[in-house]
């Protein structure tokens, strides 16, 4: 399947309630060294979920992209609702959306 | 968390694809997720670029799919073009660099189309302009 | 000294390539109807795009990307789809325009019409494209642009009152006969014709074309620092003469010859052939540039390889969209479309779209994972964002004030 169906996706907790759209994934490079290259296995880990703009491609949210201090405070505001929830808090099933696990609260797993 | 942490929105998606000599050849237009049998966990097994990739990303999934199996009926039936395998990427910068040379990615089948029945026909294409 | 010369000729280049058909037009007609009173908007267009080339400039040589590959990758497929739908339409009406430049230019040489014209040029722009090293390009027609200096000897040997000039340009108000719709609508014309979004994707793909990297970073200031403004104040020559000469013969521009009367009026036949030549220059290098441009932004956000820099069938698709964007052009301007209208839409549009491709540039400027430590200093930022503000307030007047104005004929 394509990455792109865990994008703009709705994350919803148990009691249905939204907790916002997938903006972002987050990736980690942990596995192991794939056959015939040089690259590590690329482990999908977390989404990044928020309710607002879709502005968190511009890299102000992980502080990558500093300035103009106008684009960093408008955007920096806008994507401070984003926060991340590990995929193992979630629960992928054929429905539009993921599914927070039962037992979670909101499944903060820091920005 | 060992291991580098990369976002694929940020990083990865959109970004453009340069083969072994440096050539350009397409932007990642989506990434082909599995999940490990053994583990259980989803990992990016491969890069999507060609024909119908982005309009399939894009939510034009029936033009795209047909973009997409019309190019391969054309080009290669067996196996499906657009996914590049994660074990070809020497390197994830800005730009993605592969181990591969254009001509072997499904981005590079439009392009040697038109080379061969258009421009390749104009006298002077294979010039390098005196510099 | 070697090194000098090359700066020197860059310098000229840059001058004599920044008057195209959209700074003829808008600024010989806001000479005639408002005479100077306009000319701060061509020296806030000319900091605008001195800021914008410098800043993509850098980050062409620093990281190696051009414009339209950087609006995809940050703003994303569907925002960088709808920005490359609206660059590409503008673009195109500019191209057409110019195209039609260089077919009045060569008629009202020849007294051949200019309609008859258009399929001759349109073969020479892709022709010179597709066989004329880059850099001999810039170069030739670059350097044939300073003929229009002759709009500043124009000036000159009228001989105005230089004070009174001065005065209206630094106190301006709006003259009679003209509403504060007009007066705004042409300062965002004289904004657009400076700050053109082609002049930014040529730019910024020249710099990959040419191979700069960071040593060519002050070589690439020069042209802009220096350049760009002497080429702002070849434009407020144009201004003037129109001023002094169309002015008050209530002579307002609605063809191209009428921008070269000042010229005619004052130096004679003389006067009128250098003025042609500039004219040509100027139109038929803006016609290579944003015919390439065409190629440069499909390519840029699809991931095509692009380039003169390249064997024509290395970028076949490139070259393709090149050479039918050229016919597609010749097209429109064989439909007898209104050049002088052409033009105005085009620089207008051009205004309320800068946003578009700024955006993502100032952003990338600021990002140290492309810049490493070239990013923007704080002084450059501050004005970069300032006039981040202008565009989005341009860009949100311009289409209502088009149509209040009906087009600026008010």
């Amino acid at each position: 399947m394509r990455l792109s169906e865990l994008l703009d996706r709705e994350v919803v907790r148990a009691d249905g309630r939204s907790l916002g759209k997938v903006r972002d994934v987050r990736l980690v490079q942990d596995g192991p060294i794939l056959a015939g290259g040089t690259q590590a296995a690329l482990r999908v880990d977390a989404v990044i979920v928020s309710r607002g703009w879709r502005g968190v491609r511009l890299g102000y949210l992980r502080g990558q992209v500093r300035g103009p201090w106008l684009l960093r405070v408008t955007f920096g505001r806008l994507e401070r609702g984003a926060h991340a929830i590990s995929l193992r808090d979630l629960v992928w099933d054929e429905g539009p959306h993921l599914r927070l696990r039962s037992d979670e609260p909101d499944g903060h797993a820091g920005p | 968390m060992t291991g580098r942490v990369l976002y694929a929105g940020l990083e990865l998606l959109d970004h453009q694809l340069r083969d072994r000599e440096g050539r350009l050849c397409g932007n990642v237009d989506d990434l082909e997720i599995e999940r490990s049998p053994d583990t259980g966990e989803l990992y990016v097994t491969a890069f999507v670029a060609g024909p119908g990739a982005l309009l399939q990303r894009m939510g034009r999934r029936r033009l795209g799919g047909w973009i997409e199996r019309s190019n391969r009926l054309v080009n290669d039936p067996e196996r499906d073009r657009n996914l590049i395998p994660l074990s070809l990427a020497s390197r994830l910068g800005p730009n993605i660099d592969l181990a591969v040379d254009a001509e072997d990615l499904a981005t590079s089948d439009t392009e040697r189309w038109v080379r061969d029945h258009l421009i390749g026909h104009l006298p002077g294409n294979r010039h390098r302009a005196p510099e | 000294m070697k090194r000098f010369f090359a700066v020197f000729l860059g310098i000229l280049t840059a001058i004599g390539g920044f008057v195209d058909i959209g700074d003829l037009v808008a600024n010989s007609q806001t000479g005639a109807r408002f005479g100077m009173n306009l000319a701060w908007a061509v020296v806030l267009g000319v900091i605008g795009i001195v800021v914008y080339a410098e800043m993509c400039g850098r980050v062409a040589a620093v990281a190696g990307r051009p414009v339209f590959d950087l609006v995809r990758e940050r703003l994303g497929p569907r925002a960088g789809l709808a920005n490359l739908i609206a660059s590409f339409f503008i673009n195109f009406l500019t191209l057409t325009a110019e195209v039609a430049g260089v077919a009045i230019a060569l008629s009202l040489a020849s007294s051949v019409s200019y309609l008859l014209l258009i399929p001759f040029v349109a073969f020479l722009v892709w022709l010179v494209i597709w066989r004329m090293p880059f850099e001999t390009m810039e170069r030739v027609f670059g350097l044939l642009g300073l003929c229009l200096l002759v709009f500043a000897v124009t000036v000159w040997k009228v001989g105005p009152d230089w004070g009174g000039l001065f005065h209206t340009a630094s106190h301006p108000q709006v003259p009679a006969g003209e509403t504060g719709f007009t007066y705004v609508y042409f300062a965002i014309a004289l904004f657009g014709a400076a700050m053109t979004p082609y002049e930014v994707f040529f730019f910024s793909s020249g710099a990959v074309e040419e191979h700069w990297t960071e040593r060519d970073l002050a070589t690439n200031r020069a042209n802009v620092l220096i350049g760009f403004p002497l080429g702002g104040l070849l434009s407020l020559a144009i201004m003037a003469s129109a001023d002094l000469i169309l002015g008050p013969a209530g002579i307002d521009v609605g063809q191209l010859s009428q921008v070269a009367l000042p010229v005619a009026s004052v130096l004679g036949r003389v006067g009128l052939a250098v003025v042609l030549v500039g004219l040509f220059a100027a139109t038929f290098g803006a016609a290579l540039e944003t015919a390439l441009s065409a190629g440069y932004i499909i390519s840029q956000y699809m991931g095509w390889m692009w380039g003169k820099y390249v064997r024509p069938r290395q970028a076949s698709r490139f070259h393709l969209v090149v050479l039918l964007s050229i016919g597609a052009a010749m097209i429109f301007g064989l439909t007898r479309v209104d050049p002088v209208k052409v033009t105005e839409y085009s620089i207008v549009l051009s205004a309320a779209a800068l946003p578009l491709t700024y955006f993502p540039i100032l952003v990338i400027a600021n990002d140290p994972s492309y810049m490493g430590d070239k990013t923007n200093g704080r002084f450059l930022n501050a004005i970069a964002s300032i006039y981040l503000v202008i565009l989005i307030v341009v860009s949100i007047i311009t289409i209502p004030l088009l149509i209040i104005t009906k087009g600026g004929s008010g």
